[in-house]
């Protein structure tokens, strides 16, 4: 298992740096010193290879008697020391970044990112976690079935700011559909109303493209979840940097791209059934009766796309929030007050029941 | 006792309209008057024999008058029409004119139910609500004998429950309808279906509505936001026309759906249009 963690330390004290959404720097929280993430990539660079001299002149962390001990499950477990403070660290194998319980240091696992697995794009983070316990808050107003309790309490244990690995297939989706479309038209013959079905086999083909369609890549992130904070602007994607990572938890996808295309795919083609369906107008009703949709796979790309996510537990059942942390967007189910659903429904049952049966009837 | 006499009748016509002539077809009875010939003999006789039934048992008038057009006879309202008729001819039985006669104008499908003296009490609103939906039901199919034969059962009917001391309406512990074992005076399965489940409906629809706020963790199932703008392609494009279908619905005109209700003079009653 790898031992060695990158983290940023700040030049002018030693002090962790993190990535500030706000101003898209590296930050330290010690000396108030910032730096743009290009400029102190550069001077990392020689001072990475220095470091990565003196660790193989002084050893490396045997770990052997370790990973023996975990069995089948080292295969999942990645263990790392931490530089800051020398703590001993266990994370899952995905985790590509993280931070250190102890003294809170900011550090990328090594290994992650490395080859084929490194990200082509990364999204940085627009709002802060200050943002995301408002946007928490403001998901809660306006709901009226909402339990009170949950809502007053303020439930929140932990708030997580995740790059969370997404893959983002190119491709171009063809389809053939066949629809049965009707028009209807009435007019009246003496003491009957005679109504006209003109029925219409209507034909459409054609094509579209798409650029990358979003699928989330972490077996930790429910899928539906990570479909509903969609869509990101990809306007904002940077080249994969490091600089990007510290300070949030940062994952390495654990589906793999042919695991994920099945949902790619999947959209690709509900989407341009749908987008021909839309060109059949001026019919009182369509439905289709034959469909073939063929897709030409494109390029497929590896992003890590920010996401604050917040946990909560309520009636020993879990919640987990997610808000898209370049948008704002926040979902996430809540849960229910069955009595208050009951009585709404009653209330507005009985006396509508009461007044039609005292209409109709009495 | 008073009877209607075809005789009475024809002078009566004699004196509406001048010009008119009775219908080879036509039958005259003393309770039945086929003016416009829209019953055959037969079923002209079995009608008025029902009549004369309930005219011997109960002392009680059951006419029945068809006409072609009721405004020949210088009437603007079939309802004032009818009453002319019963009142000039003498109908009824009694010194109360004990009877109820139905008017029927064919060629404006316009209808008058008179009832005098007793018929006030033994054909209560109830009664006189389902004798007419019987009775319109198959006008507005033109079945005419079956819609006579309706008036005739349910007069007997309503006739038979008055003269037991509980004219329909006054007891709800249910009353029998000759032509319809399964008539039963609480509410139908429509009146339930709109008493309940409207109420049920806008209930669930509400509160479903406000539940569905809760829940915004969806499944994506498009991915319309990432197709390329302007990259859409129709290669074809046809919409051709394969048949067409026909379905008739007889229409109900708000005159088929209730009807206007006159009081006084001695008479009460009903019209409107089959």
């Amino acid at each position: 298992m790898p031992s060695q963690v990158t983290n940023y330390k700040c030049p002018a004290c030693g002090g962790p740096l993190r990535f500030a959404e706000d101003s898209g720097k590296l930050q330290c929280d010690y000396c108030g010193s910032s730096y743009d993430v290009s400029e102190f990539e550069k001077s990392m660079e020689s001072a990475d290879a220095k470091a990565a001299e003196a660790f193989r002149d002084n050893g490396t962390w045997d770990t052997s008697e370790i990973g023996q001990d975990w069995g089948a499950d080292a295969s999942e477990m990645k263990a790392y020391s931490c530089p800051s403070c020398g703590a001993e660290l266990i994370c899952e194998a995905s985790t590509a970044a993280t931070s250190c319980p102890y003294c809170g240091n900011n550090t990328i696992v090594p290994g992650q990112f490395a080859g084929d697995l490194k990200p082509d794009y990364v999204l940085p983070f627009k709002l802060d976690k200050k943002a995301a316990v408002a946007a928490l808050k403001k998901h809660y107003k306006g709901k009226f079935f909402l339990a009170k309790a949950f809502s007053d309490e303020n439930h929140i244990e932990k708030v997580q700011g995740v790059y969370v690995p997404f893959w983002l297939f190119d491709g171009t989706a063809d389809a053939d559909v066949h629809f049965a479309a009707t028009t209807e038209s009435s007019r009246r013959e003496g003491q009957y109303e005679v109504t006209t079905t003109r029925h219409y086999d209507v034909h459409r083909a054609g094509s579209v493209d798409f650029e990358r369609v979003p699928v989330d890549a972490s077996k930790r992130m429910p899928d539906d979840l990570m479909d509903s904070i969609e869509p990101f602007d990809y306007g904002e994607l940077k080249p994969f940097s490091m600089a990007f990572l510290p300070g949030f938890l940062a994952d390495r996808y654990d589906v793999t791209v042919e695991e994920s295309a099945r949902r790619a795919d999947e959209r690709c083609m509900n989407t341009i059934v749908s987008m021909l369906e839309n060109t059949v107008k001026g019919y009182a009703t369509c439905s289709i009766t034959a469909k073939t949709v063929n897709l030409k796979r494109g390029k497929v790309h590896y992003a890590l796309l920010p996401v604050w996510i917040l946990n909560t537990k309520w009636k020993g059942k879990d919640y987990l929030f997610a808000m898209n942390a370049q948008t704002g967007k926040m979902v996430g189910d809540l849960p229910m007050n069955y009595a208050k659903f009951w009585l709404t429904f009653a209330g507005i049952f009985a006396p509508l029941a009461a007044f039609l049966y005292w209409f109709l009837y009495l | 006792m008073k009877r209607f006499y075809a005789p009475a009748l024809a002078g009566l016509l004699l004196l509406f309209c001048l010009t008119l002539s009775v219908p080879a077809a036509a039958f005259e009875g003393a309770y039945v008057l086929d003016e416009s010939g829209i019953l055959s003999d037969e079923e002209a006789r079995t009608l008025e024999d029902q009549a004369a039934s309930m005219a011997q048992t109960y002392q009680f008038g059951v006419y029945l008058v068809t006409v072609d057009d009721f405004t020949d006879y210088g009437f603007d309202d079939v309802y004032d029409c009818a009453v002319a008729f019963y009142e000039q001819s003498e109908l009824g039985f009694g010194d109360d004119y004990d009877g109820e006669l139905l008017f029927m104008s064919m060629s404006n499908r316009k209808y008058a139910l008179v009832y005098t003296g007793y018929g006030d009490t033994a054909f209560t609103e109830l009664g006189r609500d389902q004798l007419e939906e019987a009775m319109l039901d198959c006008f507005r199919n033109d079945d005419w004998y079956n819609g006579f034969k309706q008036y005739m059962d349910w007069s007997e009917y309503l006739l038979s429950e008055a003269a037991n001391g509980e004219p329909v309406g006054w007891d709800e512990s249910g009353d029998y309808h000759p032509n319809d074992a399964d008539y039963d005076d609480g509410p139908g399965l429509f009146e339930i279906l709109i008493f309940v489940g409207v109420p049920l409906l806008i209930s669930g629809v509400v509160c479903g509505m406000l539940a569905l706020q809760l829940v915004t963790v969806h499944e994506a199932a498009e991915a319309r936001e990432y197709a390329v703008e302007g990259s859409l392609q129709i290669r074809a494009k046809s919409d051709r026309f394969t048949h067409a279908t026909e379905t008739r619905v007889k229409i109900e005109s708000d005159s088929d759906g209730g009807s206007s209700h006159h009081s006084g003079g001695g008479h009460s009653g009903r019209s409107g249009s089959f």
